[in-house]
């Protein structure tokens, strides 16, 4: 069973058996169109939240990805570095970004349910 | 959306094909629909695209003496055209600036239409105003029509299935004035793609039928609805120029690599800077570069790097979809614009390998027929 948490800045963290991956949401990667170049952290890089972690480029654009909480990457997604593509397909599941360890996991209150984001998005749009 | 951008009478059906819509020189244009930017682009590169281009400016200019003023305003020479033929071109200022590139259209000598691009209509407008020492009629013609471009080497078929008669791709470079439902029609063989292609410039009232018709017709030749973003990748894979990156007002005509454009053997604004610069050569030249797909793309703005030192800026970049790796437009010194030189270019802070290229990086295809 995987619970998402999702940020304003588009990223969602999602705890899957336990493990925390990190990557951009569905709608950010629709917004962005097709995703050709992911930049990804080294494995043990720690990031405070807010800061940029990477990039995620499409044919038209360039964006940073944000650390939803503090965090210890633990796993890089190699498979974006041949197939970003694969962010397209599938953003919040194969397409995840890094798995990380969070030192403060109380910080995921402060993020939005999967119905609030959704919620936002619409208001947005 | 909270805008007062224009809309084009094509934006209904952009939003029936659920386009990602956003604001360019002051129209509501579609980016790029579901299928995305890479298919869109290789549809023009395998079958067909079809693009609503009503956001660039229509002018026409009548009179006696049209050939005089379109001969003045303009750097290449209309007499290599005849009626019915059209011209890639530029306004060059005095200052060895670029006011817009643009098409010109001889319907005879004393009629011509002018394609502009949208960012420029208002500035070409008070330019083409401002020089009318000919005592021509200038006509601002805009709003009135909308262009719709069909691209790919399937699009001869297309538009015949869509009932235009003796469609033939053997002229690139000319045009027919028709009537299609009692509206004017412009049939022009002309595109921005590097593949065969057409467009169609034409009334208002009629875009929406048209657009559909073409669909219609298009549908067994995998037509696919293009948006800006395919157009951007797909002239620049094509080494063409776009106003506002590799032109501007600070860029010359000889610095754009756009020489063969000058029409020497004739008087035009602009055209003093311009011989100096033949004479005695410029500090830099529009090249291009390529870089390996791993490292993201180069960017405008992003510095080129010559043995280590500053040398040069990137115009335009972007992931390229039919090498599958990223190209760029750069302004360099003239020494250093030699094919398969290393650079090195600037993608987000850090310096990586390039290649110097000379533009078009995608061969030209207009001759190419696909039955």
């Amino acid at each position: 069973m995987a619970t998402y948490w999702f940020q304003k800045t588009h990223e969602y963290i999602a705890e899957i058996d336990g493990e925390y991956r990190v990557g951009i949401s569905e709608f950010a990667a629709q917004e962005l169109g097709d995703i050709t170049f992911v930049e990804l952290p080294e494995v043990g890089a720690t990031f405070t939240r807010g800061d940029s972690f990477g990039t995620v480029e499409s044919v038209k654009a360039v964006s940073d990805v944000y650390a939803p909480a503090d965090l210890e990457v633990t796993a890089v997604n190699e498979e974006l570095a041949d197939e970003p593509e694969k962010v397209n397909a599938d953003p919040q599941g194969d397409g995840w970004f890094i798995k990380a360890k969070l030192s403060d996991a109380s910080q995921l209150d402060d993020l939005m349910s999967k119905a609030d984001y959704d919620a936002m998005n619409k208001e947005a749009g | 959306m909270e805008t007062t951008a224009k809309k084009t009478p094509l934006y209904d059906t952009h939003l029936e094909l659920d386009a990602k819509m956003v604001e360019f020189a002051g129209y509501i244009m579609p980016a790029w629909y579901p299928t995305g930017i890479v298919k869109e682009h290789l549809a023009v590169r395998n079958s067909a695209g079809i693009f609503d281009l009503t956001h660039m400016g229509e002018f026409f200019v009548k009179g006696q003496r049209a050939f005089d003023f379109v001969q003045h305003i303009t750097c290449n020479d209309v007499r290599k055209v005849g009626n019915g033929g059209v011209q890639y071109t530029l306004f060059p200022t005095p200052e060895g600036g670029v006011v817009d590139d643009l098409l010109v259209y001889q319907i005879n000598p004393e009629h011509y239409m002018m394609v502009v691009n949208a960012v420029n209509i208002e500035k070409d407008w008070e330019w083409v105003s401002k020089h009318n020492d000919f005592g021509v009629e200038l006509k601002n013609s805009s709003d009135k029509y909308s262009l719709i471009a069909v691209q790919g080497p399937k699009c001869e078929n297309v538009l015949s299935d869509a009932g235009f008669n003796g469609v033939a791709y053997d002229h690139p470079f000319t045009f027919r004035r028709m009537k299609r439902d009692g509206k004017r029609v412009y049939l022009c063989v002309t595109g921005y793609t590097g593949e065969r292609g057409f467009e169609l410039i034409v009334q208002n009232s009629i875009a929406p039928a048209l657009w559909r018709d073409l669909m219609k017709a298009g549908e067994k030749h995998e037509i696919t609805p293009a948006g800006l973003g395919a157009r951007d990748t797909l002239r620049l894979e094509a080494g063409m120029c776009l106003y506002g990156h590799e032109l501007d007002d600070t860029t010359s005509v000889v610095e754009a690599n756009l020489s063969w454009t000058i029409g020497w053997d004739k008087e035009f604004l602009g055209k003093d800077v311009l011989l100096r610069q033949r004479e005695n050569g410029t500090e830099r030249l529009l090249f291009g570069l390529t870089a390996e797909k791993k490292y993201g793309s180069p960017r405008p703005g992003a510095k080129v790097f010559v043995e280590g030192a500053e040398a040069g800026v990137v115009t335009s970049g972007s992931y390229s979809p039919s090498l599958d790796r990223n190209i760029a437009f750069c302004y360099l010194p003239p020494e250093a614009c030699e094919e398969g030189r290393e650079l090195s270019v600037e993608v987000r802070k850090k310096q990586v390998p390039a290649t110097a290229t000379k533009p078009p990086f995608v061969k030209h295809r207009l001759f190419e027929h696909q039955h």
